[in-house]
């Protein structure tokens, strides 16, 4: 009970750190939404008035567009206002739907939209999930669990700090310069964007995640090795799987899901991807990224749909599609494909996105390649954490792809060797986040949004 | 016996932790240590990206150097940046003139101890000229620059005395004192790492804490263009203060307004008659997007001179600087 109250107290503190303003604004929500879900929420479960799918649609999709139109007018936009709306609307949605009764106690909900750990950049985690741990009292701690969730803040810590800060360096020197950079700087650029997206948000869900769980809420893992994906298909149900999954359950399924023929299936993919573009920002980029996305899918569910037809004409053609280097083969085509859409998602707009892709062929800036990332402060020390970074990223991504358990392997050695390898990877991320102490460094990318 | 057992496991746990904790600020200090440690702080500042340099000392401390030399030069000319974009293409080769701008960051406490050094090796010096533009008046102790362009080169190399009572507590307030003591100032400013992580900190709790006022003449320039007034009528020796060319906008042309009233208010135009008569207001176009710098494309001999020359003709105090331009 107590653990509620301070946890209530520090979101507060924690959120007012942004100002005053975005707290009122979160309060708003948290009012409006609570009071909502009591009026919906009066009604038995599987009363006669069965929940409509326009209804949920409105509330889906309205969400994200009324976040688009808000953000669109140049008002004041709260931080992760964007996250907690979702949180807010699914919450709605399944009261509404009969899955889950109202909060009763404005506390709680509060404390659930709220929590400081999710509200800057999620995961979009289900009230009720939260709820349920929080209504739990915390009596015992496994000391296993509690070293994970220490772990877990320090991997993101260094995610954050020997990847994706340094990489902001070059890619921001590209990406806002780009017509004084030749096509192959904008290919790396481009690369290098994809590598420190996953680690800037894999990096936050991990210390977020890590923070929550030392706080005894144990929150969704938002990232499953998204870069292993072998089709655009599997990516998402890696990458961002909370807002994939609130997208399936609040857009995709209410709109008829796959259940409806194939034209529909590919017509409800695309508005759902069109939907996550909206969400993203207000830019046409925003929209394109989100199409690129759709499309991929349709197109690989045509190209599915005929493979599942030569299989069964032809067996033996399944377990070559199969092998090892056509999964890596595909695991690589599926990164150009993602990393693609990406190029399109970092671009300030749509016009700068074009230049930049007339720019692909072009090779008339007169200095070496590496040198065109000087003016960006990019040094061989940032190389040199950057890369032993990325190793370790790909490293750790393939032993849990390959179901490895990492804690085990960490467990093994002596107490002295673990404590020399937590001090080693504290000492690595102060020394990795002083490298980049003297630029002015954004936060968490997907705290824009 | 389980409840007993839970305990000590929950106090073994605390245990560890807190050795933990503990080893690892013995760490981070001997990390600290190593920074600041010569055979080693080279190689901490290469693997942190964290600058060598040390603070103030080109901007602030070089000069002073310069000034040191007994060279029988009997005119000093001091400035701000804006100064220094006029009159680059004289250093070095300036005969009689000693000139020496710097910018808007030494604040006037650093413009005085550039005089007194001068003045105790050029005996024979005739005249002193501050060329700044009216923005620098307003240069204060800052949270932001004060540490390292005032209160760290000035103590650290000696000049800990020419700081008087009323900026020292000003020094205090934003930085603390024991942050102001030689070998305190000399552990920050020999590691990277120590500078770097000082100046977050002060900048943090003047953010927060210290109250600091947005005058056009700040009180720190008042009271040491008295004293530097002072020093210069002790030794006989003619102070002009003049104004670099300005930007012409409403915004400048009020400020130097609010100039004039607090040179009246503290006797100053008696005592700096040209520098109320050396405002003169240039065309948006020739500036910066700072509205103070000379764009980059006119940073040329001929142009600079040529506004020198302007300002020369239009203020008889300048007069001296006329040999300046014919060398």
């Amino acid at each position: 009970m107590i653990r509620k109250y301070v946890l209530i107290v520090v979101n507060i503190a924690f959120y007012l750190l942004f100002g005053l303003k975005g707290g009122l604004f979160l309060l708003g929500v948290a009012v409006v939404s609570y009071g909502i879900s009591l009026l919906i929420g009066n009604r038995e479960l599987g009363e006669s008035s069965t929940p409509r799918s326009y209804v949920v649609l409105l509330i889906g999709i309205g969400t994200v567009l009324a976040q688009y139109l808000y953000h669109q007018s140049g008002a004041y936009y709260p931080v992760g206002f964007s996250f907690y709306s979702l949180m807010a609307a699914g919450y709605l949605i399944d009261v509404y739907q009969g899955k889950i009764k109202p909060v009763r106690n404005f506390g709680t909900f509060f404390l659930c939209l709220s929590f400081f750990p999710l509200i800057i950049s999620g995961p979009i985690e289900k009230i009720q999930h939260i709820q349920e741990q929080i209504e739990k009292p915390l009596i015992h701690r496994d000391e296993d669990k509690d070293m994970k969730y220490f772990l877990m803040i320090l991997y993101g810590l260094l995610e954050k700090t020997s990847i994706a800060n340094i990489a902001e360096l070059l890619v921001r020197e590209v990406f806002n310069n780009y017509q004084s950079h030749s096509g192959p700087a904008i290919v790396i650029a481009t690369i290098v964007f994809g590598i420190q997206l996953y680690a800037d948000f894999d990096g936050y869900s991990n210390i977020a995640r890590g923070t929550a769980g030392l706080l005894g809420i144990d929150i969704i893992e938002n990232f499953k090795q998204p870069y292993f994906s072998t089709s655009v298909k599997e990516f998402w149900r890696r990458w961002h799987i909370s807002l994939s999954t609130w997208l399936k359950d609040y857009v995709y399924i209410p709109l008829g899901g796959s259940r409806c023929g194939r034209i529909r299936k590919n017509v409800n993919v695309m508005i759902t991807f069109l939907v996550s573009g909206l969400w993203h920002g207000v830019g046409l980029n925003y929209i394109i990224w989100g199409a690129l996305h759709g499309v991929y899918q349709v197109l690989e569910g045509a190209v599915d749909k005929n493979r599942n037809r030569t299989d069964k004409e032809n067996p033996k053609d399944k377990s070559v599609n199969n092998s090892g280097v056509v999964s890596a083969v595909k695991m690589l085509w599926t990164f150009i494909l993602v990393d693609f859409a990406w190029f399109f998602f970092r671009a300030a707009s749509l016009s700068d996105a074009v230049g930049m892709i007339k720019r692909f062929g072009s090779n008339d800036v007169n200095i070496g390649l590496i040198e065109e990332f000087i003016p960006s402060g990019f040094v061989d020390v940032h190389f040199f954490y950057m890369l032993l970074g990325i190793i370790t990223m790909a490293l750790v991504d393939f032993l849990r792809y390959k179901k490895t358990d990492l804690y085990a392997i960490y467990k093994r050695p002596p107490i002295v060797v673990r404590w020399a390898f937590l001090y080693g990877i504290i000492f690595w991320i102060i020394v990795a986040f002083l490298t980049t102490s003297r630029f002015k460094m954004a936060g968490f990318i997907y705290g824009n949004f | 016996m389980e409840i007993s057992k839970r305990e000590l496991t929950t106090k073994q746990r605390t245990v560890r932790i807190a050795v933990f904790v503990i080893i690892l600020l013995v760490l981070l200090c001997l990390f600290d240590y190593l920074s600041y440690y010569k055979p080693t702080a080279d190689y901490f500042n290469k693997i942190t990206h964290l600058s060598g340099e040390q603070f103030g000392y080109l901007e602030t401390i070089a000069p002073m150097e310069a000034l040191m030399e007994e060279d029988g030069k009997t005119i000093l000319v001091l400035g701000d940046s804006v100064a220094n974009q006029m009159l680059e293409s004289h250093i070095g080769h300036d005969g009689k003139y000693q000139i020496r701008p710097t910018n808007r960051a030494v604040t006037f406490v650093g413009q005085y101890v550039y005089i007194k050094t001068f003045l105790e090796h050029h005996p024979e010096a005739t005249d002193v000229y501050i060329m700044m533009y009216s923005g620098t008046l307003a240069s204060d102790i800052d949270s932001n620059l004060a540490y390292q362009y005032v209160a760290m080169p000035l103590i650290y190399n000696g000049f800990e005395d020419d700081i008087d009572e009323f900026v020292m507590n000003k020094l205090k307030r934003s930085y603390g004192s024991l942050f102001l003591k030689k070998d305190v100032i000399g552990y920050i400013n020999e590691s990277g790492l120590n500078r770097y992580l000082y100046l977050k900190g002060a900048q943090k709790y003047n953010e927060l804490f210290v109250k600091h006022e947005d005058k056009v003449v700040s009180d720190v320039t008042v009271d040491y263009l008295k004293r530097i007034y002072d020093l210069c009528e002790s030794k006989k020796v003619k102070i002009h203060l003049v104004s670099t060319p300005l930007i012409d906008t409403p915004e400048r042309r009020q400020d130097c307004e609010v100039i004039k009233q607090v040179f009246k208010e503290n006797g100053f135009d008696k005592m700096f008659p040209g520098y109320l008569e050396s405002f003169v207001f240039f065309d948006p176009e020739l500036f910066m997007e700072d509205d103070v710098h000379f764009k980059e494309e006119l940073k040329k001999k001929a142009i600079m001179d040529g506004y020198l020359h302007m300002m020369i003709d239009d203020n008889e105090s300048l007069s001296g600087l006329n040999d300046l331009l014919s060398e």
